[in-house]
Parts: structure tokens; sequence; C-alpha cells
């Protein structure tokens, strides 16, 4: 009887610690997947990959997001919107824009949508002058799951405040 | 029995009609509810309501915020204590506007025109802002659990 009691305590143990494994590292898991679809980002823009920019966002009309730049000064809605600029940006010459990703975090609001902040350092190469410049980004991506994947559904860019 | 075939087919109806209505009229609310959080984060910021602005966000060490200003530049985590303080400001709000994500996660817009007046020399200055929070349904109130606030871009 005692070797009984033992044995189903032994069990219980080792059932908590089963479920409390697992939902740490399913947390851990989906926090890795939000985090990589800002490392992706930073890959498409760098590598002028539309197919693999496309594949972040939300394709909807809801869609929205405020740029750094002034031509982006404004609300921009909808996907159709923020196809026509990665395509007129990717048609720059390789090299114009270089981002580099620092401190990347996500915040999860529940098993589907998520917060991402991180910084850019810009690298901005004048296509006639190759006169360069820097500047420093701030970024927000709001990101949901949708139909099993990470989307991007908001996003806010600015420059580093000056004064 | 013809009576009461109609009763039931009517009935039937109302019922598809009830259920039809009854998720748009929640949505609705649920965007309302959102769109009180922006308006009452610029009202408490220009009545200097320390207490209403505390309690539109999340209380919890996980918040977030890119000010618009220099000191708020880099990511500030943990909630907000109060109205920034020295400075008068009024923050008119416009365009506010909602996007629902779950049924508890939103992104609420807007731009805010800041008109700060120097409590010495009395000399006004503007700043546009651009306003983005996202807001979370916790405890059944839809509390603000990042921002990103910044100047509208010069260059």
């Amino acid at each position: 009887m005692k070797t009984k009691n033992m044995f189903r305590l032994v069990l219980c143990i080792l059932l908590v610690f089963s479920l409390s494994v697992t939902s740490s590292a399913k947390a851990a898991s989906a926090e890795e997947e939000v985090i990589q679809v800002a490392t992706n980002w930073i890959k498409a823009f760098n590598n002028r990959d539309f197919e693999l920019m496309s594949s972040l966002y939300w394709h909807s009309p809801k869609l929205s997001g405020f740029g750094p730049g002034k031509d982006m000064a404004f609300l921009d809605q909808g996907w159709e919107s923020s196809e026509k600029s990665f395509k007129s940006m990717f048609a720059l010459p390789e090299g114009t824009y270089m981002l580099t990703q620092y401190h990347p975090q996500a915040t999860m609001l529940g098993d589907s949508a998520a917060v991402i902040t991180q910084y850019f350092i810009g690298v901005v190469t004048d296509p006639n002058s190759k006169k360069q410049s820097v500047g420093q980004i701030r970024q927000t991506f709001v990101v949901q799951k949708m139909g099993g994947k990470w989307l991007i559904v908001h996003d806010h860019g600015s420059n580093f405040p000056v004064e | 029995m013809k009576t009461i075939t109609l009763f039931g087919l009517l009935s039937c109806m109302a019922l598809v009609l009830c259920l039809y209505v009854t998720p748009s009229a929640n949505a609705a609310s649920a965007e309302e509810d959102v769109l009180q959080v922006i308006t009452k984060f610029s009202k408490a910021i220009t009545n200097k309501d320390s207490s209403l602005l505390a309690s539109l966000y999340w209380q919890s060490p996980k918040t977030s915020y890119f000010g618009p200003g220099q000191d708020g530049a880099f990511l500030t985590q943990g909630w907000l204590t109060g109205v920034p303080e020295g400075a008068d400001i009024v923050f008119f709000l416009s365009h506010p506007q909602a996007t629902m994500l779950t049924d508890n996660a939103a992104v609420a817009t807007g731009y805010i025109t800041a008109v700060n007046t120097d409590p010495v020399t009395k000399q006004q200055s503007i700043a546009q802002i651009r306003q983005t929070l996202v807001v979370q349904k916790i405890g059944g109130k839809w509390l603000i659990v990042h921002e990103h606030a910044s100047m509208f871009p010069v260059k």
C-alpha cells in the first residue's frame, strides 16, 4: 500500500513537472516565432526580397503603418499601398538602404497577438553621389497569428528624436 | 396547427436575426471602447489627470513605450506613473481609429497636435505627433500595453 502511494506521488510530481515545462516551452517557442518575423523583415529588406517581405504582412485593407520618412508621415493603410512602397524601394540599386537590427523583443498579448520592438541602424547610400548617411530608427511591429502564421498587422517606424 | 407552424417559423427568423445582429453590435462596441482609450489618453494629458492616465495603462513591467521626445527616445519599460511635469501641454486628437485584432487585443492610432506653453515665458510651441496605442482587454478593461509616439518626420 505504501509503495502504491509512493508510486502515485511520483506520478503526480512528474505530471506537474511535465505540464509546467510544456507551457513555458510553448511560450518560448511562440516568442521565438514572433521575433523571427522581425528577423525575416530585416532579411527581406536588405536582400530586396519582395516575396519574403510580402509573406510577412497581412494582405488586408486593415493593415496600417507609420513610416520613419517624410513620404510615410501619414498613416499608410492597406497592403496595396505597402506593396507599392516596397516595390519602389526595392527597385533602387542594391545597397541603397542597409539596416542592422538591435534588441528585438516580443511581448505576447495572448496566444494570437504580440508586439515586437526593436532598433535599426540604417545606412543610406545615395545611388548617384555614393554619399552615405546613417539613421537610427525605433520600430514597433504588431503581429497577429492568422492561419497558423504570424503576420504584421501594424507597424510604426520613427527616427530617434533629436530634441 | 398552421398557426403554430407560422409562429415557430417567425420565432426561428427572429432568433437568426438576433444572432446575426449581436456579433456586429459587440464588435462596434469593442471598437468604441478602444477609441475611448485614445480619447481619454489625450484628455488625461490635457487635464493633467494622473489618475486617469494611470488607469489607462497595464500596470506591468511588460508595458513599453517609445516617446516622441528625446527623453523617451529609448524603449521605456514599465507603466507610466504620471503626466509630463513642468510644461503646460494641451493635446488635440484627430482621426482616431481602431483595428480589432482579437476579442482581447487591438491597435488604436491617431494624430495629436500638442500645444506646449512654457510656464515661465508663456511662449507657445506646437508639435505634431503620430500615436500608436496597442491595447489589451485585461480583467474586462481595455489597457495600454505598448505605446509608440513619434514626431511628424521632416525629412
